[in-house]
């Protein structure tokens, strides 16, 4: 052990400092995001490994925020994207890349923080809307169709769109001993899901027990997605306000549809948060949330009672039912909702903080329109 | 009983020239295809492969456990036909001639060990002579006929205890020496010079109760020893162990209860000649054990105080007919009585018997109060008597609108004191005097409400934090002076610099509770406590113009107030900025209050439980149910605990000793990436864990410490590889290691084929006992474990290194990982490597002790090899991995350019 350590340490301080006369010692240097810079929303992280002549003996390249893994590469180029979130706030990255040898270099870098006020400001409320009639998708809007009020109030819209809009997928798989009779099923499902999401389209999967794991980040790999599912194993209680608050806060800021599709029974017994926290998170969030009902949830009232309510305020739908078939076509109605979405975004009136302002779009037509109910302004939007 | 890892103070002894005593026999397909025939988790590898399988399936007679009897069944048709290619070789106690006679028939060499295996009565005869020293063994060898009746009669009871059997020159050397052998023949009623009775008699007697009571009192120390043996031994003997219908070892060799003689007696305090420290008028334990407390409340009587002070010296049979033998439900709360008075008033004057007699009362009744009031280095036995008296007083009052923001507002006064002193920002004096001035206000809060607490914390509490700090009262935000002082914030510390993969830092663990706790306070959306204070001063009739510029903040703080989440107690608050009551400005300020202690516990701000809201408002004072009994209804000074259920989770309990009461929450994942499998250590020996991390606290450690403890790891690694080189080395190793029979006995086995591989089986704590680190015993304790699950006390302890086995088979109440430090040392290792300072010892083992346990694979609930193995496995990346951690928000703080 000591040995190892030395090596490492030694490894580190050359890595920094001095190369060898004959042949330059590999050193990591992060390119960004830049030492006492600030940061805020997507972060482009960024490395490479010196010489060139060096990137051969590279096994993999690790980049850490905060102390999490963000990604794990073994080639270049040594990039990932990574979500600050809305405030600047002091972050530090980590990078490692670890060599043929056995030897890691690593470098961080910190980022500072904004002294701002506490005052809650939110520049635009993003609406996810589907509109439907008759079952069917209503497509070819514009924005002169669409009339959006706040507390009864008029509001200007200031951004649209209908094709072309970026979506970010999150699932949330329960995986805690209640699930243990259904994992088999739920992960069959699961992986039908993700094999169903459009290329490109990146999707974060976490799992959660009586504490929520990320099994993949942004994985725009169906096949990566469909093993890391595979390894999912039953073990613990069910914290599923806890879950939904953590997806919520990993999805993007930026502009754009998001959506987070939990699996679960509903069964709530570990969660630090209360259902109410969790709703007030969703109602915060302008993803739209969708459950499916797996194990006890497919067939007992007062647990589907409760995942509807999750998604009914977010404007998404619930599902209750373990047979894949179905299931299957409820997959393809998530997704057809998510493709068919219209975003539109206006500039809210100042409120308080904590204050739910209920949202109403109408639609020209007499058509079925679903969207987010609302939202409740927090520090956190 | 996890065979194959307990025990101490081995004798290895050689036997006799020429005595072959003991032997290899092969195992047909191999330890590993057994041990997963016999559903273990783990190979415990051919040394002790027979032992974990013997406890595995013969841990009880067939028909009394189904879970037993299933995988007994499993394992005998695997021995029927066992697994075909690989073969290990396995120890034999004694020869296999000598087996064949025990079996009672000539079995091939090739089936001998499976053949044991098949047999209830002979793997049990196998367990206990594998523990024997090798004089014993040529003893046995010698006697035949004494080893047909063990296997016929007292098999289990000989696997359970009889490693303490030792036979030197033809007798049994009894515990203590010569000194004891009239009281040992007494007992047991056999002569000690005739091992063939007294070895029988030894295991009948009481159907394996005179055998466990020998054992016992051979694995004490002498002191002990002398302690317990000097009354009356054999009323000693009939309270040592629960009666037959709760515990009968004949049937269930490796069951104990959770608390009994054995337990009780390697715990005691008892100084050097063999007397039992602290009170020991036996009128006071009467009171306390007793009498149930009935005669507490006349300790300013000076009459009182005389009569306990002549009451005659309590022993050690009077002690365990006191707390062994009332029953298993309440054994343990008595026997953390005892050490908490061992502890708290080890030379108690006979002026204060009554007030301790009170204390002690007061510890059954309000053990959060009492043990913060150990925690903050109180010994004042007056200060423990009037905390007894408060706790009476405030219980039956925690409901209602009025009276649960003044008890709320008392335990948060004294919790955060507690916490200021843990983190030494206020000394022990300091916080002694403090202590006694609020209970002075909370005195006054009984005759009216909240407001003589918050007038206390507001006009005292906070100056003198601001004093501690150095923060300027007006400059800085009220509830900023309180946090920092409560992290541990001092006007006169400064940590040490340390540069870390060529960047600048200096480790300020204070610093980073701060931040974490402000970080989490930010998300509560609770009122600050600045606004909370203006509140309660304008409600009061002492509001200034500037406090009335508060009432904005108020409006804001009641619409994100307590009544959201519905526990208002009927008070309302929507009018509270526009009309403010007293009443509703107190739930503010209880509100506010209970939200500061708990962003001061949560843990990390990226916590689920940090992120979830205002975790304070799930937590409650009182039990659900209203209980019967003095102490039964109210949990409001219990020391705070999680529960889980269909409501989700909560905390029950105490507001004090909230950072013990969600130890759950200090682990931390250094990576979240992926599902770990299902951990394997029971529940609450990971509670136990945690409870180290939160325990240990970075102002106890220093470099010095530090370095001695790593030396003593590299001079006790040198001196083990030497001594496993060494012929004979092995006893000497065993006996400098404390290392108990049946561990030494596998390492030898293991030493004599494969060097390298015995030093492999070494734990940290091995290597640390080994190399002596020369540490004072109070100083060693800051980098042991938590000493809760045992004693009660809120401290980490460097475990003693007693008996192994002790703990062995009892329920899984957390105290196997009381017994592994390795962690802490494992920890110590790379601080040195890496030449960090000790102060960043508590952050690194939140990490690496829950890697320890995503490591650990169990082959038993008491499985201390599993834990230290771990331990001594993280590797270096993951510690290096981990100090990074720590630059993120952690204790190392960057050093800026200013």
């Amino acid at each position: 052990m000591k040995s190892a350590l030395a090596a490492l340490a030694v490894a580190i301080a050359t890595a920094t400092a001095f190369g060898l006369a004959q042949a330059p010692a590999p050193t990591l240097r992060v390119l960004s995001p830049e030492n006492d810079t600030f940061v805020g929303g997507p972060v482009l992280l960024r490395a490479v490994v010196e010489p060139a002549s060096a990137l051969t003996r590279v096994m993999r390249v690790k980049f850490f925020a905060d102390t999490k893994l963000v990604c794990e590469l073994q080639r270049p180029p040594f990039e990932c994207e990574w979500d600050a979130g809305p405030g600047i706030f002091e972050h530090t990255f980590r990078v490692t890349a670890t060599l043929d040898d056995g030897q890691q270099l690593a470098q961080t870098v910190r980022t500072r923080k904004l002294d701002v006020s506490e005052r809650v400001d939110v520049d635009v409320v993003q609406v996810p809307v589907v509109v439907t009639d008759g079952g069917r998708f209503v497509q070819g809007l514009t924005v002169n169709d669409f009339k959006v009020t706040e507390d009864n109030v008029h509001q200007r819209i200031t951004h649209f769109a209908s094709e072309n809009i970026p979506l970010e997928l999150v699932m949330t798989l329960d995986v805690s001993g209640s699930m243990e009779n259904f994992i088999p099923s739920m992960k069959a499902a699961a992986k039908r899901f993700q094999g169903t999401v459009p290329p490109k389209t990146p999707l974060t999967i976490f799992a959660f027990n009586e504490t929520v794991f990320t099994i993949v980040r942004r994985s725009t790999d169906p096949e990566e997605r469909s093993r890391r599912i595979d390894r999912l194993k039953s073990w613990g209680g069910t914290a599923l306000y806890d879950a939904i608050i953590e997806a919520i806060d990993s999805v993007g800021r930026q502009p754009g549809r998001r959506a987070v599709i939990v699996f679960s029974d509903g069964e709530d017994q570990s969660s630090h948060a209360t259902r109410e926290a969790a709703n007030r998170r969703v109602e915060g969030s302008d993803a739209t949330v969708y459950t499916i009902g797996q194990g006890r949830a497919a067939d007992h009232a007062p647990l589907q009672k409760i995942m509807e309510s999750i998604a009914a305020v977010s404007g998404g739908r619930a599902f209750f039912t373990q047979d894949l078939e179905k299931l299957e076509a409820a997959f393809k109605e998530i997704i057809d909702d998510l493709s068919h979405q219209y975003l539109i975004s206006y500039a809210p009136p100042d409120a308080p903080a904590g204050a739910w302002r209920r949202i109403k779009v109408d639609v020209a037509g007499g058509y079925r329109v679903r969207a987010r109910q609302g939202y409740r302004l927090t520090k956190h939007n | 009983m996890s065979a194959a890892v307990c025990g101490v103070l081995l004798a290895l002894v050689a036997a006799p020239a020429g005595a072959e005593v003991r032997s290899t026999v092969p195992l047909a397909g191999g330890a590993a295809a057994l041990a997963e025939a016999s559903g273990l988790h783990r190979s415990p590898g051919p040394a002790r492969v027979l032992l974990e399988v013997t406890r595995a399936i013969y841990d009880a007679p067939l028909g009394d456990a189904p879970g037993v009897d299933a995988r007994r069944a499993r394992v005998l048709l695997y021995l029927g036909t066992p697994a075909a290619g690989q073969v290990d070789e396995v120890p034999l106690p004694l020869t296999p001639a000598i087996w064949r006679n025990i079996l009672g028939r000539p079995v091939p060499e090739t089936r001998l060990a499976l053949d044991i295996l098949a047999d209830r009565s002979s793997a049990l005869l196998y367990t206990g002579l594998y523990s024997l020293d090798d004089e014993t063994l040529a003893w046995f060898a010698a006697n035949p006929q004494t080893l047909a009746s063990i296997q016929h009669d007292h098999a289990a009871i000989f696997a359970a205890f009889g490693r303490s059997i030792r036979i030197r020159n033809g007798k049994v050397q009894a515990p203590g020496g010569g000194a004891y052998d009239a009281v040992w023949e007494r007992l047991v009623g056999g002569p000690l010079a005739r091992p063939a009775e007294f070895v029988p008699r030894l295991l009948s007697r009481g159907r394996g109760r005179m055998a466990f009571f020998y054992d016992a009192m051979a694995h004490v120390d002498g002191p002990r020893l002398k302690f317990a043996l000097a009354g009356n031994p054999e009323n000693l003997y009939e309270n040592f162990a629960r009666p037959e219908e709760e515990w009968r070892p004949s049937r269930r060799p490796y069951n104990r209860t959770a608390v009994d003689g054995a337990l009780l007696f390697s715990a005691l305090h008892v100084d050097d000649a063999g007397r039992l420290i602290g009170p020991l008028w036996s009128e006071l334990w009467e009171d306390v054990l007793s009498r149930g407390c009935a005669a507490r409340g006349r300790g300013t009587d000076g009459n009182r105080d005389g009569e306990i002070a002549r009451s005659a010296p309590i022993d050690a049979a009077w002690l365990a007919s006191r707390v062994v033998a009332p029953g298993v439900g309440r054994a343990r709360e008595r026997l953390r009585l005892v050490l908490f008075a061992q502890r708290v008033f080890p030379a108690p004057p006979a002026s204060s018997a009554s007030q301790i007699r009170d204390a002690l009362c007061g510890v059954a009744r309000a053990p959060a109060l009492m043990l913060s009031l150990e925690r903050m280095g109180a010994r004042d036995p007056a200060l423990y008597a009037r905390a007894a008296t408060l706790a009476e007083r405030f219980p039956g009052q925690a409901h209602g609108s009025e009276h649960r923001p003044r008890l709320v507002a008392f335990q948060a006064a004294i919790a955060l004191l507690a916490y200021a002193r843990q983190n030494r920002t206020i000394s022990a004096e300091a916080a002694a005097a403090l202590v006694n001035d609020a209970f002075s206000a909370a005195e006054a809060s009984l005759k009216s409400d909240a407001g003589p607490m918050l007038d206390w914390i507001d006009r005292s509490l906070i100056p003198a934090f601001a004093k501690a700090t150095g923060m300027t009262l007006g400059s800085e935000p009220v509830e900023r002076i309180v946090l920092a002082a409560a992290s541990g914030v001092r006007r006169d510390a400064a940590g040490p610099p340390v540069d870390w993969e060529g960047m600048a830092y200096r480790v300020d663990p204070a610093s980073a509770r701060l931040g974490d706790a402000e970080r989490v306070r930010d998300r509560q959306g609770s009122a600050s406590f600045d606004v909370a204070l203006a509140a309660h001063r304008l409600t009061s009739g002492r509001g200034v113009d500037g406090d009335k510029a508060t009432l904005a903040a108020l409006k804001d703080a009641a619409s994100n107030g307590p009544d959201r989440d519905g526990d208002t107690d009927g008070v309302p608050l929507n009018t509270l900025a526009t009309s403010p009551t007293r009443a509703g400005s107190q739930l503010i300020a209880a509100d506010t209050l209970a939200s500061l202690l708990y962003a001061l516990s949560v843990g990390p701000s990226t916590s689920a439980a940090a992120r979830a809201a205002n975790v304070a408002r799930r937590h409650a004072l009182r039990s659900a149910a209203a209980g019967v009994g003095p102490t039964a209804a109210d949990t409001a000074w219990d020391l705070p605990s999680e529960e889980f259920g269909p409501g989700g989770w909560m905390v029950r309990g105490s507001l004090i000793a909230l950072d013990i009461g969600l130890a759950r929450l200090a682990l931390r994942r250094q990576l979240d990436t992926g599902l770990p499998p299902p951990p394997e250590v029971s529940d609450n020996d990971r509670r136990t864990l945690a409870e180290t991390v939160r325990l240990m606290s970075s102002s106890d450690l220093t470099d010095a410490d530090r370095d001695a403890l790593a030396a003593a790891l590299v001079r006790g690694r040198a001196r083990a590889r030497t001594l496993l080189s060494e012929p004979g080395g092995m006893i000497t190793l065993a006996a400098e290691a404390h290392m108990g029979e049946f561990r030494a006995q596998a390492i030898a086995w293991i030493a004599t084929r494969d060097p390298a591989a015995a030093f492999e089986e070494l734990w940290l704590s091995d290597f640390v006992t080994l190399g002596k680190p020369g540490i004072p015993a109070d100083r060693l304790d800051g980098w042991g474990t938590a000493a809760l699950p045992l004693e009660g006390g809120l401290a980490v302890r460097y475990p003693a290194g007693g008996d192994a086995c002790l703990l062995a088979g009892r329920p899984a109440i957390g105290m196997t990982a009381m017994t592994v430090p390795d962690v802490a040392l494992r920890v110590v290792e790379v601080l040195t490597e890496l030449k960090l300072p000790a102060a960043l010892a508590p952050d690194m083992m939140a990490y690496a002790t829950q890697q320890m346990i995503d490591n650990a694979t169990t082959i038993h609930a008491d499985d201390r090899d599993a834990l230290a193995s771990a331990a001594r496995r993280l590797s270096a990346d993951e510690m290096v991995d981990v100090v990074a951690a720590l630059t993120a928000s952690g204790p190392l703080v960057p050093r800026r350019t200013p």
